[in-house]
């Protein structure tokens, strides 16, 4: 039934990192909260994927599985395959997975203040990691560390990088962060909202240097956000997650050109746009993500779906391929991504559409009809 | 024209910071707000962003008295709120509210939904009782939260709810201008159109006035008529927000609005970022001049001395930046860099990162004038 991986003919060699149905589930007073409930996506080397999901959709959870840091109870990996390069990863031992955290994956959390040590110098965190990693001696390491601190932007590295964290603005402590997430030259960088702390003309500082990084090195990069404006100028990629579930894979620009799944529609028509004016209303998305600590059986996201028809509250949709590439968990995917409600879909437009779609299947002849309609 | 619900003149805040245990002294001073002057206009949406620390939380705080400036003034219904002593300023609390940005730490915990949305009549005696009762049904509807959870907590309610709950206290002795303080930015994004909307379709019905302040560049764009950007104290630029969306005269406009990503990548494509260099400089100590100048790609000489007026540049467009007198400046410096951008690419940009450090205007000002 699900239509996924095998049929692909990427060569093994492409891909970097494979997740096959992950399943992370929380042990809390109030159930068991299935924060990852079966997630399937693979990175290809030297790509850039967005994550895009709303707190407590488990995008970064997904993420923090992959690198083992799960704690440990309340929280288990109840199934699934992560592999890396060839290697599992969920079956690793703790000494296997220390020697590729931080050297072959590295992470950048949102926020750099809590995951820099304070009470240590920038010299000490940096030069670690190469040392311990890469076996260099404590002047290659520091030599290196500060050439590394010159790579993103930090002026006179050679004198800052005596100072403690403290001491470095928002932007500079997040430089900091991708400085040492850089230094091993690692194969996949997962940053976990590395803007969302710091200001809009900080974020674009930071957003660049990303991109100019992962030019310079090959790096693979996974950007998890709740921000489609983030990953539309940077993913190749994005997977859209709702509820610990993926709800769309596909190519950056394919995904905001015609979804085909009707949350992505939904955030993309409640975000404000500063393109846009305020004569355009935004649609809400009603209601509120479910409680993961019930068990789903259908789609997570039909309470509040506009396109949701009976079977959605009952069987849960597998990820269908609605074109080359373009995966959405949705029984009605081919319809909503024939319906191009895209970025740039009227409200109008979107509204009409799901209104049709509430009352019966969606044809291309109904679409026409109403493209006349709205031309006129 | 709408009418001028609110006239703000040369408005300062600024708090004091002190040394020393047995002899407490002045030391310095935060400029949060520094001499702010605007309208905001009966019935309309006055959008204030900046980057944190620019004070556009202080000066929402200010305008409503919640704190009482340092100077300037704020004249409302004829009266000069600065100057009144708090008895006389008690009545006209009621038309100026507040909504805030933490929906969790803005309700007190221990008060049911009702306590919380009727504790303003109380204060101004509009309603008690059975009166007081009906008046919190009535706006808990009309902010759509079901009036059977009267009786219920603020833990009980998601972000939101909550927010929903806030903004029916804020309406509840029928306020006249509202200072909406980052309303939801704590807010999930599918839940921040349900609010955004509420907003709007609230203003239409009780014609209400509001400040909006927000670091969302788009969030304001959407909801607001004018947008005010500021920073480090000062207003920068004033204008409709197609004025300023389109034709950006400050620096620093053109500047946030470039760094602001759009969700479409076509979009995206043919944007031109301007990536500015450096952090915003500590408000205990501002640069000379127009305070942008450390981090403005056409500062020269003159910026680093003078301090821009805030001046009317074309009709409802307000700017405080020099390049009004010299606009030949933006495009020669523009023309300099697309020239250079191919060199630039090459290595990555090495951005000034200590505001103490001295701006590096006297170089820049050599490139354009060769």
């Amino acid at each position: 039934m699900k239509s996924d991986d095998t049929s692909r003919t990427e060569h093994a060699d492409d891909v970097l990192l494979k997740v096959r149905d992950l399943k992370t589930y929380f042990d809390t007073d109030d159930g068991e909260v299935r924060a990852v409930d079966g997630v399937s996506f693979e990175i290809k080397r030297g790509e850039c994927v967005g994550v895009v999901g709303e707190s407590g959709s488990g995008k970064s959870v997904c993420q923090i599985s992959i690198l083992g840091l799960i704690p440990s109870p309340p929280g288990r990996i109840a199934g699934g395959e992560v592999t890396f390069d060839g290697r599992d990863l969920l079956g690793a031992s703790k000494k296997q997975l220390r020697s590729i955290r931080g050297n072959e994956i590295s992470m950048i959390w949102q926020d750099p203040m809590s995951s820099l040590n304070p009470f240590l110098k920038i010299s000490r965190q940096l030069i670690e990691p190469l040392q311990t990693h890469q076996g260099l001696s404590k002047e290659e390491a520091r030599e290196k560390a500060i050439a590394m601190l010159e790579k993103v932007g930090i002026p006179g590295p050679r004198e800052r990088i005596d100072q403690y964290p403290h001491q470095f603005s928002g932007g500079m402590r997040q430089r900091v962060m991708i400085a040492m997430a850089l230094l091993c030259e690692p194969k996949l960088l997962i940053a976990d909202e590395p803007t969302t702390a710091l200001d809009v003309t900080i974020q674009a500082q930071i957003l660049e240097l990303i991109k100019d990084l992962r030019r310079d090195l090959g790096t693979s990069v996974i950007v998890i956000t709740h921000d489609l404006g983030v990953v539309a100028g940077m993913a190749d990629r994005i997977i859209v997650m709702y509820a610990g579930r993926v709800m769309e894979v596909t190519a950056a620009d394919k995904l905001f050109e015609s979804p085909g799944h009707p949350y992505t529609v939904g955030l993309l028509k409640s975000v404000p746009r500063l393109d846009r004016g305020h004569e355009e209303r935004l649609i809400p998305i009603e209601g509120r993500p479910p409680d993961t600590s019930k068990p789903i059986p259908g789609c997570p996201f039909a309470p509040r779906c506009a396109w949701a028809v009976s079977k959605c509250t009952r069987e849960r949709p597998p990820l269908f391929e609605v074109a080359p590439g373009h995966r959405s968990a949705c029984w009605r995917a081919s319809e909503v991504y024939q319906a191009r409600l895209g970025s740039k879909a009227t409200t109008a437009r979107v509204t009409r559409v799901e209104e049709l779609a509430g009352r019966g299947s969606i044809n291309e002849s109904m679409l026409a009809e109403l493209d006349a309609e709205g031309r006129s | 024209m709408a009418e001028t619900l609110l006239t703000i003149e040369n408005l300062k805040m600024h708090f004091p910071v002190y040394r020393g245990a047995l002899v407490r002294r002045e030391v310095n001073r935060v400029r949060a707000v520094d001499g702010l002057s605007f309208d905001i206009y009966e019935g309309e949406t006055l959008g204030l962003v900046g980057e944190s620390g620019c004070g556009k939380s202080t000066t929402g705080r200010s305008i409503i008295q919640l704190y009482r400036p340092t100077e300037g003034k704020v004249v409302f219904d004829g009266k000069n709120l600065c100057d009144l002593p708090e008895n006389e300023l008690h009545p006209l609390r009621r038309d100026l509210q507040m909504i805030f940005q933490d929906p969790y730490g803005s309700l007190n915990p221990r008060m049911t939904v009702g306590d919380i949305i009727a504790e303003p009549l109380k204060v101004h005696k509009l309603a008690s009782g059975k009166a007081a009762r009906e008046r919190v049904q009535e706006l808990m509807e009309i902010v759509g939260l079901d009036p059977r959870f009267i009786r219920r907590y603020p833990h009980e309610f998601s972000g939101g709810q909550r927010q929903r709950i806030g903004i029916a206290r804020a309406l509840a002795c029928e306020p006249r201008f509202i200072v909406c303080d980052e309303p939801i930015s704590a807010l999930d994004v599918s839940i921040q159109a349900q609010i955004m909307n509420l907003m709007e379709d609230l203003q239409n019905e009780f014609n209400l006035t509001y400040l909006f302040i927000a670091h969302d560049l788009a969030a304001v764009r959407h909801i607001s008529d004018r947008i005010a950007v500021m920073y480090l104290g000062k207003m920068a630029e004033l204008a409709d927000g197609r004025q300023i969306y389109d034709n950006p005269l400050h620096p620093y406009t053109e500047a946030l609005i470039s760094a602001v990503p759009i969700p479409d990548p076509e979009v995206e494509k043919t944007r031109q970022r301007i990536v500015l260099e450096g952090d915003v400089p500590s408000p205990l100590n501002p640069p000379s001049g127009c305070v942008f100048h450390t981090r403005c790609p056409y500062a020269w000489e003159r910026c680093a001395m003078e301090v821009p007026r805030f001046e009317q540049a074309e009709p409802g467009h307000y700017v405080a930046c020099h390049l009004i007198d010299e606009p030949m400046r933006r495009e020669r410096v523009k023309g300099a860099k697309a020239g250079a951008t191919s060199e630039k690419a090459a290595s990555p940009a090495t951005p000034s990162s200590s505001p103490a450090s001295p701006p590096p205007d006297a170089e820049r000002s050599e490139e354009v004038s060769a």
